[in-house]
């Protein structure tokens, strides 16, 4: 039985394809349009998924839609009654996309489609039910509680519930407008990024602040009761009156000065900010995991978290050391394109009866799910352009990647199937050493040219990850943050070393905190990827050779993009990227090509133009 | 003609200025309530999580609103409801160089960065 998830119309769309429950593909239709974040109708992800299998549409048993329209206008229409007179911006906001485009989804995705499967009608799911089988159905777990939190899914912004064998309930809701989505958003958006793709570099400012204003936003902002459950005051928010985020007098005020202009400097008060709004988000995450498990988790230890506060890696970090449950499955796409996957699952489990069967590791299959090109397809891709490179042969390919990556050269790596959710794991990555003190300000200003504060993750031998970090357990999907170990860190005082240097983060940057410096982050802290040997054959030998001529089983490795650029999707992107940036070499499959060897790169258009800042 | 201008989305903001009362914006946007010992909801098991979706003609979509709208604040909008989704719907079906910049069907749309649009 074939059944196609869908997401879209919000943001992140994506299809995934499922047979006989298991996973066939998944993509997120922004690597094929191009457009980070696309929420179109996801047609190109769409036409992959279907290829992946070689079916049609005709071949599929059911389409399912991972959020009920219904359900959204009645939110719509409430929140408009409740605001009366002032529901005007609410409704010019939001009237056309709800009845020209949200309610019509069966007949877009006929159309991106070519029918509605066999049965020709669309099912819909609870968009929270959505996330809630994203996280449970591949987990390995018989039997989960289950937590998932977003921004909004129709009514709901956080639900717990219980899954077990093929069934999942949902137990209990917090309703919009109370979301800790939102308040990170909105946090997010006061600081100066952007909505969305901005909500990670926030949480990767967090380390350089101080939670100063801590008690100030809990006693002004947020009422947390002791359950976990929470509601904010609304008075500073302005996203259900259609506005903006925030409520900017309220929020000036209470902060002593107004919005940071994006791309502006970012002070004290921002890193500030940023670190009281962590250690809240924290706070309440841990505390519903306790709810959870006090009134669910009697009888199992294992948690399953989707929805996309489920990507705040630092609180993830911090609920697993937390120990309240033993077991922590995080979806890799816990974001809305996870509901597509979700929502297939959810139908074809619980919808048709089907028996699930659990696996040991888990049934996500690395989130590998995407697109990849054998190594004859990419020779020929090559040879059509006359691009030069060299053949590597299996015997000797991580052998001659580890030694490149010794002489500290800074390599994209694409092999294999793209990742599935916002993590490049090694397959659409660039990968350098994490032993340089420079490294991580190289990258981010002449390769990725990002922000130069954000931090970079590593990828470590799975077997070797307690060398180096606290964390204790796995974390193959880099959903989780952990520290690096004591024996291994420098004396290094964020605090005192930006008040020394005028708030010059790029100078504090490049001081080595650890024995891995371009991967550990100023609070010690880094985005653990544990790699192994089943999962990703190719990126465990290339870890393995690096430590073999080291001593070190680690490496950074960052996605395989620029800044505003979603991930790399095919050979010609990653070639693309590869001329427009600093990286040193590119391997492609079993090809390698190096920058020096290049004929010179014909840029028809300034590509800074190409991708908007995120 | 502007989708933005169609006199169907005067009429929700005047069905939205009619229904408004303390009782309903006390419901819907609910402030902190520092008596209360927790904001959780118990969900309600009779719901369905999946279904089936879709309409083809306008009577069609009357009749799901009426049944999924029930409540008395809705009594007087499904037709309203209905037309707005059949002649937004046919708006943004024309060709793109005679929509709106905002049109969800352009691939040039992006949503701007202070919207966060549910």
């Amino acid at each position: 039985m074939y059944v196609l998830g869908i997401s879209g119309l919000y943001h992140d769309s994506a299809a995934a394809l499922i047979h006989n429950g298991s996973i066939i593909a998944a993509a997120q239709e922004e690597r094929f349009t191009r457009k980070k974040h696309d929420p179109h109708i996801p047609q190109k992800a769409i036409a992959y998924v279907l290829k992946e299998a070689g079916i049609t549409g005709e071949d599929i048993d059911a389409v399912v839609y991972y959020d009920q329209p219904f359900l959204t206008l009645h939110r719509f229409l409430m929140n408009a009654a409740a605001l009366g007179d002032h529901a005007h911006k609410l409704i010019d906001g939001s009237f056309e996309k709800m009845f020209a485009h949200k309610l019509w989804i069966h007949n877009d995705l006929k159309n991106a489609i070519g029918c509605l499967g066999k049965q020709g009608k669309l099912l819909t799911a609870k968009h929270h039910i959505s996330h809630a089988a994203s996280a449970f159905y591949p987990s390995p777990y018989e039997k989960a509680v289950i937590l998932t939190i977003d921004g909004v899914g129709e009514w709901t912004t956080t639900a717990i519930g219980i899954g077990e064998g093929s069934s999942i309930n949902l137990c209990e809701t917090i309703a919009y407008p109370h979301s800790l989505g939102l308040l990170y958003s909105a946090f997010t958006y006061f600081c100066g990024f952007k909505v969305n793709s901005g909500d990670y570099k926030f949480m990767g400012l967090a380390p350089y602040g101080k939670p100063r204003y801590y008690d100030l936003i809990k006693e002004n902002m947020i009422d947390i009761k002791q359950d976990g459950s929470y509601r904010l005051n609304l008075a500073y928010f302005d996203y259900y009156r259609g506005g903006t985020m925030i409520n900017e007098d309220k929020f000036s005020a209470l902060f002593h000065g107004g919005r940071r202009l994006p791309e502006s400097r970012i002070t004290q008060r921002e890193m500030d900010i940023a670190a009281s709004v962590q250690k809240i988000t924290e706070e309440i995450i841990i505390s519903l995991a306790s709810h959870a498990k006090e009134k669910y988790g009697k009888e199992t230890d294992n948690l399953v978290i989707a929805g996309g506060v489920g990507l705040n890696c630092v609180a993830n970090g911090k609920l697993q050391n937390a120990r309240i449950f033993k077991n922590i499955w995080i979806q890799p796409a816990a974001g809305d394109a996870g509901g597509a996957l979700g929502a297939a699952l959810y139908a074809y489990y619980a919808y048709f009866g089907n028996e699930r069967i659990v696996r040991n590791k888990d049934s996500q299959k690395g989130s590998l799910l995407g697109p990849s090109y054998t190594k004859e397809e990419i020779f020929k891709w090559l040879d059509e352009r006359n691009i030069p490179y060299s053949r590597l042969h299996d015997n000797e390919r991580a052998e001659k990647i580890a030694d490149l990556l010794t002489e500290n050269n800074v390599i994209g790596l694409f092999q294999g199937r793209m990742e599935f959710g916002p993590r490049a794991l090694g397959n659409r990555s660039i990968i350098a050493s994490c032993l340089s003190n420079d490294m991580q300000s190289y990258i981010n200003l002449k390769i990725k040219y990002r922000e130069s504060f954000r931090p970079f993750a590593p990828i470590v031998l799975e077997e070797r990850a307690k060398e180096y970090f606290d964390l204790c357990s796995d974390s193959p999907y880099m959903l989780k943050v952990g520290n690096v170990i004591e024996t291994r860190r420098k004396d290094f005082d964020i605090e005192k070393l930006l008040y020394e240097n005028e708030e010059d983060m790029l100078k504090v940057i490049s001081m080595p905190r650890s024995d891995v410096p371009a991967i550990t982050h100023v609070d010690y802290s880094a985005r653990i990827q544990t790699v192994d040997r089943d999962t990703n054959p190719k990126l465990y030998d290339i870890l393995r050779a690096y430590e073999k001529k080291t001593g070190y089983a680690i490496l950074v490795n960052t996605s395989f993009n620029v800044r505003g650029e979603p991930i790399v999707c095919s050979a010609e992107d990653a070639y693309t990227c590869f001329m427009r940036t600093g990286m040193d070499v590119l391997i492609l499959e079993d090809a390698i090509l190096f920058k020096e060897k290049q004929p010179a790169f014909a840029d028809e258009t300034d590509w800074r133009d190409t991708y908007e800042l995120d | 003609m502007n989708l933005t201008d169609i006199k169907e989305k005067d009429l929700l903001k005047e069905w939205a200025s009619f229904h408004a009362s303390p009782e309903i914006t006390k419901a819907i946007l609910s402030g902190i309530n520092t008596e209360s010992e927790s904001y959780w909801t118990t969900c309600d098991t009779s719901e369905e999580n999946i279904i089936e979706y879709g309409f083809d003609t306008m009577d069609e979509l009357q009749k799901q609103l009426e049944h999924l709208l029930s409540d008395e604040i809705f009594r007087d909008i499904h037709t309203r409801l209905t037309v707005s989704a059949f002649k937004l719907r046919q708006l943004s079906q024309r060709p793109q160089h005679e929509s709106s910049e905002d049109d969800g069907e352009n691939p040039n749309f992006v949503i701007p960065d202070f919207v966060y649009n549910f």
